[in-house]
């Protein structure tokens, strides 16, 4: 029987990371790469109950109380984010980052 | 048991009565939203005065701050107690000259288009809520809380950046900065879940002791430092997280500009140095522990910091030689400012704990020049836009006729900005090289003089059409009140490069 | 204050003129131009004094304001204080962090330097650790030999936080150099009268750059210096691109951006001598008498630092490229001022700082062998390059590059006479090639084209011109009588006994004599642009009808060519006008050089 330990939680985490990052490179629609940030999140909030769990002292919580934090900064990043999105695509009719780009000469 | 509770009501009621600037601020982001409310239709430059009023009685509250050395807003440990906060001579620094920022903000923002109808209650509540962020920042003491300060002033600022609703530039530049934003943040708080893994803790103070006796290799502490570093140079506007700033300086609101390139810069780099303290031994290489034995690790922060810093003049230098549009030159500007201070930062990291090194003077004098000059470029570029729409350099040709004073004043700023004598800019650069040369960080030195030599092409492309090229436009009247902060933005610009030694011997005040 | 008073009354002269209102063309000439004169008066007394031996010599003062500095320190710590200041050269600031590498057999020299060190510590407690270093670098600076012939010296604190001093001196170096400033100030300003467009912003800036160039050579501090050098940058660069040619925009920002360049990595030199050895300080006397215990290593890297910044203002092959530029745009009183003195910053430095500062790399194989080649670059290839122009103005711009290389080679001769003609050349320059290009600008104002090959018969037109042409002309070639002559043979002479001076030294490299050999022909080039030039555009008859109308000079063009054709003809027959007042200057110079520093 496989024991769950530490290296299994940052595996997992780690994975979700590069899938973040992948995404966050590939993608241009905005959405998706909002979803791709919200992975990375999600990689650093399982790194961070994983950690409190194995690896602080006992008694504290700091890494559940970060992971909970995250929680609540992503939903109002997001919100925001799609708030300004939602601006842009009223005047454009796309979500596409890389036809944001009228400034550049 | 009941001690240790006392100890933290005590903590606690300090930490509320040393938050009185915090508090006030806090307070002055929901007074400006209702009377926002209210006095929207009737009379809409109140919330302006509401404003000023608003920081200036922060201001009092942080002058009566000053001195102080408390870790407050914790919680105690057996061994003491833990802040998050930590309000000492460095934060109070870093406090003031954002909360200036924000003040000198106030009047570019009433006499800016997009801001004359109906969103200025809106924007007013926005840059407080900003400057409470960047106040987080410059005192924080734990990542968990640099890493909220962080994204209370991100998310700020990304709504200032578009606030405009019906401008397509500035929308765009909202998506780019709260895209790259998101990113940036959280590649950073990924490096801060493995520096919390290796460490337990994540207040600096721990972190510094565990590292000390905790096991971490060379290249586990590299990628969180590096990782974490991504986070801090997003605000900072430095390589690597510099791409988004051409696109939301040129898109935002001339006075947001204003306020991300000088204030959210400044909180960025308090933020880091902080945590850089913190991260540091004493010979700037990485803090590595192996049980009792202590082993300097070969690689450390000077060469990181030293690089993103030479990169990022580099970058910044080249990119501006072919912007047409004067708000994305001074953003390309910016990150090359970006580049020399954080010169100061690797010299910082490199001298510290040699005799006389560990100096922070250099970075707080560049800082306070750096207030004066880009503030006094943006405004003169608020001023002039509001007034003839000019968006891009050709825009400005003979402006040394059509507003002597305001074509004199971006140029004074202008040239303060590359570093010519005698200006603030140039005595700025001349410590910031002067630390370099010390640390025998000479290849760094060398780099930003060609760097300099290489700015002065742009710098003097808006200078030659200002006063060089011929145009047979109009007088601009500037009015008085502006030409009032013109002239308490440009008047230091030269103090600062004539008759400078009080505040040479001021900012070394401003250490830890 | 006579130093002072002509460093900033031109700054003043600035601040008036831009109050003066901006149509009433004609007072705001005559300001500038009284400023002109005004600052010209201490010039001239300074000048006067300076020939007569008047003046307090620098020593007095530095050892005068060193008392000063140890009697305001607490009386408890004055004879600390004295007794530090007894061996100043050994007791350097650099003590306080001595620790001797073996403390079980302390050597006698490793005792005295703990005790030194004991003593600054002491003095670092009481609070009078600034004081002492006041008084140790105003020691050293009296005790340095390159401060003995300076004189008028004025001193005072300005920027105490870094140390950094308003210091002013003048010696037989820069006196002359400050002198020509001083008068061509004056001539330019009534030869400027008839520029007509954006009147006050030309004298404004104009003012302006003379408070920076005076600047430039009287002052001591490294600091001040640098300040002076970048001030002289702006000025120029918008004269050049407001006032200049078609293509001035071009020829502005290379200027700047040429120079800019060279003095970064002086401000680089400049901060890596503040730090070395922990001496904290700009002053340039102190250091001097500090140089000759710099390692090579350091004294190569600060020497081609320093070597970049004064090359491109010479400016020395291959940086030429900036100078035809500027001066085919600049405006005629501009490129009188570029020629006249601009030039001479960059020699100038050379020796005021180079030398000075690293005087053992500049005595080394290397150094001499890059100097003295480099000369013979600038002279030869000059020369060519004059003989190859269609455009007068950049043939005289050639010509300058020419004339420059002949201070380069007396320079590396390091002999007396090496050294006396190569400053003397750039006194002689300055009047000649100054004299050429206001010669160039009344043709251009007349014609206004400035191509060599339509020019003819000006001579019967006009002959007093042509007068003033043929004698500004020949001193540029060197001919006997005119003062060119005198300061070209004197660095032939140098130069050419530099092997047999030097034959047994085993530290300074002589310059070997082939490099002389090659030089010479350049003489002949030179003979041989100028005739040709004087023979295109003044002989033979006129080549356009409307040639026949120009009107000889007028009194504002006869006032700014008398006093450069007098100095001429006065110079070629007395050179020790000039000669013996910087004489001994230059032979002590030479032998602190020689001697690589104090040691």
């Amino acid at each position: 029987m496989l024991e769950v330990s530490l290296q299994h939680y940052l595996l997992v985490a780690a994975l979700l990371f590069a899938a973040g990052v992948g995404v966050i490179i590939s993608r241009r629609n905005a959405i998706a790469v909002l979803c791709g940030v919200e992975l990375i999140l999600n990689a650093a909030a399982l790194n961070f109950v994983a950690f409190n769990r194995y690896a602080a002292p006992a008694g504290r919580l700091d890494g559940q109380v970060f992971t909970i934090f995250i929680i609540i900064l992503a939903a109002a990043e997001a919100a925001i984010a799609l708030a300004i999105l939602l601006n842009l695509f009223q005047q454009t009719n796309t979500v596409d980052v890389d036809e944001a780009d009228t400034m550049k000469e | 048991m009941q001690n240790s509770i006392d100890t933290a009501r005590k903590v606690v009621a300090e930490g509320m009565s040393g938050l009185l600037p915090e508090l006030l601020l806090a307070a002055l982001v929901c007074v400006l939203l209702l009377a926002d409310l209210f006095l929207r239709g009737v009379k809409p430059r109140a919330t302006a005065w509401i404003a000023v009023v608003g920081f200036v009685a922060c201001g009092a509250a942080l002058v009566q701050r000053y001195g102080a050395h408390a870790e407050i807003f914790g919680w105690v440990q057996s061994d003491g107690p833990r802040g998050m906060l930590l309000n000492d001579h460095f934060a109070w620094f870093f406090q003031m000259f954002v909360l200036a920022a924000a003040l000198v903000c106030v009047p570019m923002a009433m006499d800016h288009a997009a801001f004359r109808s109906r969103r200025m209650g809106e924007f007013y509540a926005l840059l407080a809520a900003a400057t409470l962020g960047m106040f987080l920042m410059a005192s924080s003491t734990n990542l968990l809380m640099a890493y909220l300060g962080i994204e209370f002033a991100s998310m700020a600022s990304y709504l200032a950046t578009a606030i405009d609703k019906r401008d397509r530039a500035g929308s765009e530049g909202g998506l780019k900065y709260v895209i790259y934003g998101s990113v940036a943040s959280g590649v950073m708080i990924y490096g801060i879940s493995l520096l919390y893994g290796m460490t337990g803790s994540m207040h600096y103070g721990d972190i510094a002791r565990a590292l000390q006796v905790h096991a971490a290799t060379e290249g586990q502490l590299m990628i969180a430092a590096v990782l974490i570093f991504a986070g801090f140079a997003y605000k900072m506007a430095a390589f690597p997280m510099h791409f988004w700033c051409p696109d939301v300086y040129q898109g935002a609101p001339t006075p947001v500009t204003a306020f991300l390139s000088v204030a959210s810069k400044a909180a960025g780099f308090a933020a880091f140095v902080r945590f850089l303290a913190a991260f540091t031994a004493h010979d700037g290489t990485f803090f590595i522990g192996f049980g009792d034995e202590k082993v300097p690790a070969s690689f450390g922060w000077p060469v990181i910091i030293g690089g993103a810093a030479a990169l990022s003049m580099t970058v910044g230098n080249l990119g501006a030689l072919w912007q047409t549009n004067v708000k994305r030159l001074l953003a390309y500007s910016s990150i090359a400012q970006a580049g020399y201070l954080l010169m100061a930062v690797a010299v910082y990291a490199a001298g510290k704990g040699q005799p006389s090194g560990g100096d922070l003077a250099p970075l707080i004098y560049y800082f306070v020049a750096y207030f004066f000059m880009n503030l006094g470029a943006f405004h003169v570029i608020t001023v002039i836009g509001s007034r003839t729409g000019a968006t891009s350099v050709a825009d400005f040709a003979g402006l040394g006729r059509r507003a002597p004073w305001m074509a004199f004043g971006l140029g004074l700023c202008l040239l303060s900005l590359l570093g010519m004598p005698p200006t603030g800019g140039f005595v700025g650069k001349l410590q910031l090289l002067s630390a370099a040369v010390k640390h025998d960080l000479l290849w760094l030195a060398i780099l930003a003089g060609i760097n300099t030599a290489i700015s002065a092409f742009y710098y003097f492309k808006l200078l030659k059409c200002m006063y060089l090229d011929r145009s047979d436009a109009g007088v601009i009247r500037s009015g008085a009140a502006n030409m009032a902060v013109l002239a308490v933005l440009v008047a230091p610009v030269l103090i600062l490069g004539l008759a400078f030694s009080p505040i040479a011997d001021l900012s070394r005040g401003f250490g830890f | 204050m006579l130093l002072t008073l002509a460093t900033f009354l031109p700054l003043l002269g600035m601040v008036v003129v831009l109050l003066l209102p901006k149509d009433n063309k004609n007072l705001i000439r005559w300001t500038a131009t009284a400023f002109a004169v005004a600052a010209f008066i201490p010039i001239l007394m300074i000048t006067v004094g300076y020939a007569g031996g008047k003046g307090i010599p620098a020593p007095e003062t530095l050892r005068a304001e060193a008392a000063a500095v140890v009697a305001a320190a607490p009386a408890a710590e004055r004879g600390r204080i004295t007794a530090l200041l007894a061996d100043a050269r050994a007791n350097t600031p650099t003590l306080r962090e001595f620790t001797p590498a073996d403390p079980k057999h302390l050597s006698d020299g490793d005792k005295k330097s703990l005790a030194a060190k004991a003593e600054i510590v002491a003095l670092e407690k009481a609070g009078s650790y600034d004081a002492w270093h006041e008084a140790w670098e105003l020691t050293l600076a009296a005790a340095s030999p390159i401060s003995q012939d300076i004189r008028y010296m004025e001193y005072g604190t300005w920027i105490p936080a870094l140390n950094i001093h308003y210091m002013m001196g003048t010696d037989g170096l820069s006196m002359p150099l400050i002198f020509l400033t001083g008068l061509l100030w004056v001539l330019c300003f009534v030869y400027s009268f008839s520029i007509e467009n954006g009147v006050k912003g030309y004298f404004a800036l104009f003012l302006l750059l003379q408070t920076g160039l005076i600047g430039v050579f009287c002052a001591l501090d490294f600091f001040l210096f640098y300040v002076f050098w970048e001030i002289v940058l702006l000025p120029m660069y918008f004269l050049i691109g407001y006032w200049g040619g078609a293509n001035r925009l071009y020829a502005a920002i290379k200027f700047f951006i040429y120079t800019l360049v060279g003095s970064v990595l002086m401000l680089v030199a400049m901060l890596a001598l503040y730090w070395k050895d922990g001496f904290d300080t700009f002053n340039l006397l102190t250091l001097t008498s500090l140089s000759g215990s710099f390692d090579i290593g350091f004294q190569t890297w600060i020497f081609l630092a320093l070597f970049m910044g004064f090359a491109i203002k010479v400016p020395v092959f291959p940086f030429h490229t900036w100078l035809p530029d500027a001066h085919v745009q600049a405006p005629t009183a501009v490129s009188v001022v570029l020629a006249g003195v601009l030039l001479k910053m960059g020699g100038y430095g050379f020796y005021r700082f180079s030398y000075t500062l690293a005087p053992d790399a500049g005595i080394s194989e290397m150094m001499v062998l890059l100097i003295g080649g480099l000369g013979l670059i600038n002279i030869v290839y000059g020369a060519l390059c004059a003989m190859a122009q269609k455009d007068f103005k950049s043939l005289v711009a050639y010509s300058s590059v020419s004339h420059m290389g002949f201070v380069l080679l007396g320079l590396a001769a390091m002999t007396t006479e090496g050294i006396q003609g190569s400053v003397l050349q750039m006194f002689n320059h300055g009047v000649s090639s100054a004299m050429m290009f206001l010669l160039v600008g009344v043709l251009y104002e007349r014609a206004h084209h400035r191509d060599l090959d339509r020019f003819g018969g000006i001579g019967l037109q006009m002959p007093y011109y042509t007068g003033f042409a043929i004698i500004g002309f020949f001193a540029s070639l060197g001919l006997p009588g005119l003062n060119g002559f005198i300061s070209e043979m004197l660095v032939f002479m140098g130069a050419f006994n530099s092997e047999t001076f030097f034959a047994g030294s085993s530290t300074v490299f002589a310059l070997p004599r082939w490099i002389v050999y090659l030089a010479l022909p350049g003489v002949v080039l030179t003979a041989g642009y100028i005739l040709w030039t004087v023979q295109r555009v003044y002989m033979g008859t006129a080549k356009k009808e409307e040639y026949k109308t120009f009107p000889d000079l007028n009194w504002r063009e006869v006032f700014s060519l008398t006093p450069l054709a007098a100095l001429c003809i006065i110079l070629g027959v007395m050179p020790q006008l000039v000669l013996d007042p910087m004489n001994a200057t230059l032979d002590h110079l030479r032998a602190f050089i020689v001697a690589g520093g104090v040691n």
